[in-house]
């Protein structure tokens, strides 16, 4: 067995947080080309919400005959190869993508040691059963909203107004029966099912959304992509206090109902009261290490996070768009999605359906007056949760250093302060990165929106859109259906997790939620979205 | 001098391995006194005057799938003189 010691380099190479940075930075830097009118990502491929037949009098705007229902981004954004893309049309548009993004995915598998044939075959099924669930997601019954339909000149007609919503919530009930009825497929297909990975990498997209975010509404009024960019950074830093409380409410909360409800032993209860109220597998990997826990432990505890995952994924979204807070309060029900979901993965994929079930259901609402913009309420959800992460390395290092000194104190060991950089979330460098990088044309180059920057913000955003739009919901499609082939709920049934599975249930349903909403209610209150019906950014 | 090992679990105990060794013990207090022993003993390492263990753990002890969650586990030292 090989030995080696960890420096600070250690993983680039092999670790799923590094490759998310390397293909997240790769094609993010791709986008940026069309700064200096170069088009080199406008072959990412897009589903419209479609119709079988149009009905007469209807105009293909927002909804259009199936045969068009997916297209090129380069072809409606691009501003120097417009009508190439265009040519390619959408088979050759989504055969581009794949072929775009297989070798960089291939490669990565290599590098981290995966089998990379079974890698390139499952990711091939994955790829191309992802897009056939964004095609059916996309059909106007299940997606178009009264907007949509007054676009595009449709007649009123009953629909679910799931807007992009139904295509995740159908990626993932596949990914769902595939496994749990189709065991052998799910076990062949997770040499490729990696829900962190491609949420990771999403997330390093979702960097250039938050960026890019003021250059788009600059595009309308340059007030309006002010505002923007300090909204994001009040999420930015209320995301961090509220985390803080969190953690400081979460984690002696489930350890203590661990300890005195459930009577568990103390290495079980540090580890699910992390898994529980930090940050799900991370913390309960790190708390396992950190308290010297056998692995089985955070083994344990990790196979139960992922199934409470998506059982929240399934069910909070509704929750907070129908029951609390509502349309009433978005930017709150995005922090507390983030404080209660215990993945990366469904938490991100969770904000995103929030995002998308609250602007239908405000367009509904208000027939269309009040429209918000895409993306912020994903990106409240996941800044919050991305704050968590990075405390993790830290909590996990003050466990460590009290359990090595307080409570098992062990004659000689020690514990090396690396550890929390071993432990820190590296797919965040990148999504700081991205944002930095395009705040940074927005504010320099840019002129923050006045007349002289727009010529370069249009240009910048010719290349951001197929990123932060195209591939960050590709790469949340593929989390969702990954998730769903991951995720096997017999295992909530086997035996051995005993009293585990009833912390789990009553720690979270009864302390993490609420008290999540309580602290998300308290610091993000007041926030608005702002409206953008009438503006053309629709 | 700092002694390099990796550092693993086979479901029953912790697993130590360095150069063509290997030990074994179910809890870490135990571990860490039989590698002390071991050093002080072992004519292979008696004479190199070795103070610390770096104790790398292998990520392979974790299940495939639930890497892809954390990628680190925990890595420890030990200082020899203080073990008894």
């Amino acid at each position: 067995m090989a030995q080696e010691k960890k420096g600070w380099t250690y993983g680039m190479l092999t670790q799923e947080d590094w490759w998310a940075v390397w293909i997240g930075g790769f094609f993010m830097i791709l986008g940026l080309m069309s700064v200096w009118g170069i088009d080199l990502v406008g072959w990412i491929t897009y589903p419209k919400k479609w119709v079988f037949s149009m009905p007469e009098g209807a105009v293909p705007k927002k909804i259009v005959p199936w045969y068009k229902a997916f297209y090129p981004l380069g072809a409606k954004y691009s501003l120097t190869a417009k009508s190439f893309w265009k040519s390619i049309g959408p088979i050759g548009g989504i055969l581009m993508t794949y072929a775009a993004f297989t070798p960089p995915l291939c490669i990565g598998a290599y590098f981290m040691r995966w089998n990379v044939k079974r890698f390139f075959i499952g990711w091939t099924i994955i790829f191309f059963l992802t897009y056939l669930c964004w095609f059916i997601g996309h059909h106007a019954f299940f997606a178009a909203t009264v907007v949509d339909l007054k676009k595009s000149h449709f007649p009123d007609m009953f629909t679910l107004s799931l807007g992009g919503g139904a295509s995740f919530i159908l990626a993932l009930v596949v990914g769902l029966i595939i496994g749990n009825f189709f065991k052998p497929l799910a076990r062949y297909l997770s040499e490729a099912a990696k829900p962190e990975w491609y949420i990771k990498t999403a997330i390093v997209f979702l960097g250039v959304k938050v960026g890019y975010l003021p250059i788009k509404m600059a595009t309308y009024s340059q007030k309006l992509g002010h505002k923007v960019a300090g909204l994001t950074f009040e999420l930015f830093l209320a995301g961090a206090v509220a985390t803080f409380v969190a953690y400081l409410i979460f984690w002696p909360g489930i350890y203590t109902i661990s300890r005195r409800l459930f009577k568990l032993p103390r290495k079980t209860a540090a580890v699910l009261g992390s898994g529980i109220s930090v940050c799900g597998v991370s913390a309960a990997v790190a708390t396992g290490g950190a308290v010297r826990a056998k692995p089985v432990v955070s083994i344990m505890v990790s196979a139960l996070v992922v199934v409470y995952a998506v059982i929240e994924l399934v069910l909070l979204p509704w929750f907070f768009t129908y029951v609390w807070p509502g349309t009433d309060g978005p930017l709150i029900a995005g922090p507390a999605m983030g404080l209660a979901v215990k993945t990366d993965g469904a938490d991100a994929a969770a904000g995103e359906l929030l995002d998308e079930l609250m602007r239908a259901k405000i367009a509904k609402e208000t027939n269309g007056a009040v429209q918000w913009p895409e993306g912020i309420i994903t990106v409240s959800a996941v800044v919050t949760k991305l704050w968590i992460d990075m405390f993790i390395g830290l909590w996990a290092f003050i466990l460590a250093l009290i359990w090595c000194y307080v409570v098992e104190c062990r004659p000689g060991e020690r514990v090396p302060p690396i550890e929390v950089w071993h432990r820190f979330p590296k797919f965040v460098l990148g999504y700081f990165a991205a944002w930095i990088i395009y705040l940074s044309i927005f504010f320099g180059p840019g002129h923050a929106g006045a007349p002289e920057g727009m010529a370069i913000l249009k240009a910048a955003k010719a290349g951001a859109v197929p990123v932060e739009k195209g591939m960050r919901k590709l790469f949340f499609m593929l989390t969702f259906l990954s998730l769903g082939i991951i995720t096997d709920f017999k295992k909530l049934r086997e035996a051995q997790f005993g009293k585990m599975v009833w912390v789990y249930l009553v720690g979270l349903f009864f302390f993490i939620i609420p008290v999540a909403c309580l602290i998300a209610w308290l610091f993000h209150q007041g926030m608005e979205l702002p409206n953008i019906a009438g503006t053309g950014l629709e | 001098m700092e002694l390099a090992t990796t550092i693993w679990h086979d479901g029953k105990n912790w697993v130590l391995e360095g150069d063509g060794f290997k030990l074994l013990a179910p809890e870490l207090d135990e571990l860490d006194r039989k590698v002390a022993e071991f050093i002080k003993t072992d004519p292979r390492f008696s004479s190199k005057n070795i103070r610390r263990v770096y104790m790398h753990f292998d990520m392979y002890t974790i299940p495939q799938w639930m890497r892809q969650y954390m990628q680190h586990y925990f890595s420890r030292i030990i200082e020899i003189e203080e073990v008894k």
